[in-house]
C-alpha cells in the first residue's frame, strides 16, 4: 500500500478581521468627535484711559431695554424682532451713527444678546454698551 | 510537440492595504480630536443669529451662572477678584480674547459689573458667547 503524502497547508496568518476593528475603531472616533464650534458676538471694549465721549441725540441710535425686557428704539416702543429693521433704516441715512445699547440693570442677560444680536446683524460698527438709567 | 496546459492564475482583490488606509484615517481623527479640558459653570445660553466661530485657543472664559457664581478657568472668584486674575491672563497674553459665557437669565447688573472690571484690568476683546440660532425671533 501506497501512502500518499498530505499537501501541506501554507501557515497564514489571517488579516481580513483587521479592516473591521480599524473600521469600527473609526467609526467610533468619528461618531464621538466634536468639533469646538464657540460661537460669539464680539465687541472691543474701550480702553481705561479714554475719556468718556459726549455725543449730540442726532449722532445716536438709542436702543433701551427696561426691567422688564421691553425694548425701545429711540424712545419707540419695538418688538425684539424689529429693532435690526428700525437700526438698518436709521444706519441707512446715516452710517456713521453710534448704536448705543442702553439695558436695564435688574433686566434679564438675555434682553441685551438680543438687542446686541439685532444691532451686530443690522451692520452697526460703533456700538456703545451702558447700564440705562431711569 | 508536446503542448502545456497553460497556468490558471487566481483572480482575487488584495485587501491588505485596507487596513493601513483604515489606520491611517483612525490615527488622523484620533491626533486631531480635542477633548476640552474646562468644565466651566452650567449655562444656559443665550441665542443669536450674528455670532461668529471663536478661536477657544486665544480664548479665556468667564462664567457667570444663574446663581450668581463666577469662574474663570475653573477657579471660583468674586467680581473684584477678577481684575488681578485677568491682568495676569493678559500680561502673557495682550491679544486675549476674553469669552464672556453668561446665563441668560442672570441680572444685566451682574453682567455689567464684570464688563466694568473686564475694562479696568484692561481686556479689549470681549466675545459675549451664544448658541447659534437660525430662527428668526
Amino acid at each position: 500500500m501506497r501512502i500518499r503524502g498530505g499537501i501541506r497547508p501554507v501557515p497564514v496568518i489571517p488579516q481580513a478581521t483587521l479592516a473591521d476593528i480599524a473600521f469600527l475603531l473609526l467609526i467610533f472616533f468619528i461618531a464621538t468627535t466634536v468639533f469646538d464650534t464657540e460661537r460669539g458676538l464680539p465687541l472691543v471694549l474701550p480702553g481705561t484711559g479714554v475719556p468718556p465721549v459726549r455725543l449730540h441725540q442726532d449722532k445716536l441710535v438709542s436702543v433701551a431695554a427696561d426691567a422688564q425686557g421691553r425694548i425701545t428704539v429711540d424712545g419707540v416702543p419695538t418688538e425684539p424682532g424689529e429693532v435690526r429693521a428700525r437700526v438698518e433704516a436709521r444706519l441707512r441715512d446715516n452710517p456713521d451713527l453710534v448704536v448705543s445699547v442702553e439695558t436695564h440693570p435688574a433686566a434679564r442677560y438675555e434682553v441685551m444678546v438680543w438687542i446686541l444680536d439685532a444691532v451686530k446683524l443690522a451692520r452697526a460698527e460703533r456700538i456703545a454698551l451702558r447700564p440705562a438709567r431711569y | 510537440m508536446r503542448w502545456k496546459r497553460p497556468v490558471r492564475v487566481e483572480a482575487w482583490i488584495p485587501t491588505a492595504s485596507t487596513a493601513d488606509i483604515a489606520f491611517l484615517l483612525l490615527i488622523f481623527f484620533m491626533a486631531t480630536t480635542i477633548f476640552r479640558m474646562e468644565n466651566g459653570l452650567p449655562v444656559t445660553l443665550p441665542r443669536a443669529e450674528a455670532g461668529v466661530p471663536v478661536p477657544r485657543r486665544l480664548a479665556t472664559h468667564v462664567y457667570l451662572d444663574a446663581r450668581g457664581s463666577l469662574s474663570v478657568d475653573d477657579f471660583l472668584l468674586t467680581v473684584p477678584e477678577l481684575r488681578p486674575v485677568l491682568a495676569r491672563l493678559l500680561r502673557e497674553n495682550p491679544a486675549l480674547l476674553v469669552g464672556l459665557t453668561v446665563d441668560r437669565e442672570v441680572p444685566y447688573a451682574r453682567v455689567d459689573a464684570v464688563i466694568e472690571e473686564l475694562k479696568r484690568s484692561g481686556a479689549r476683546n470681549v466675545s459675549f458667547t451664544v448658541q447659534p440660532d437660525r430662527r428668526s425671533r
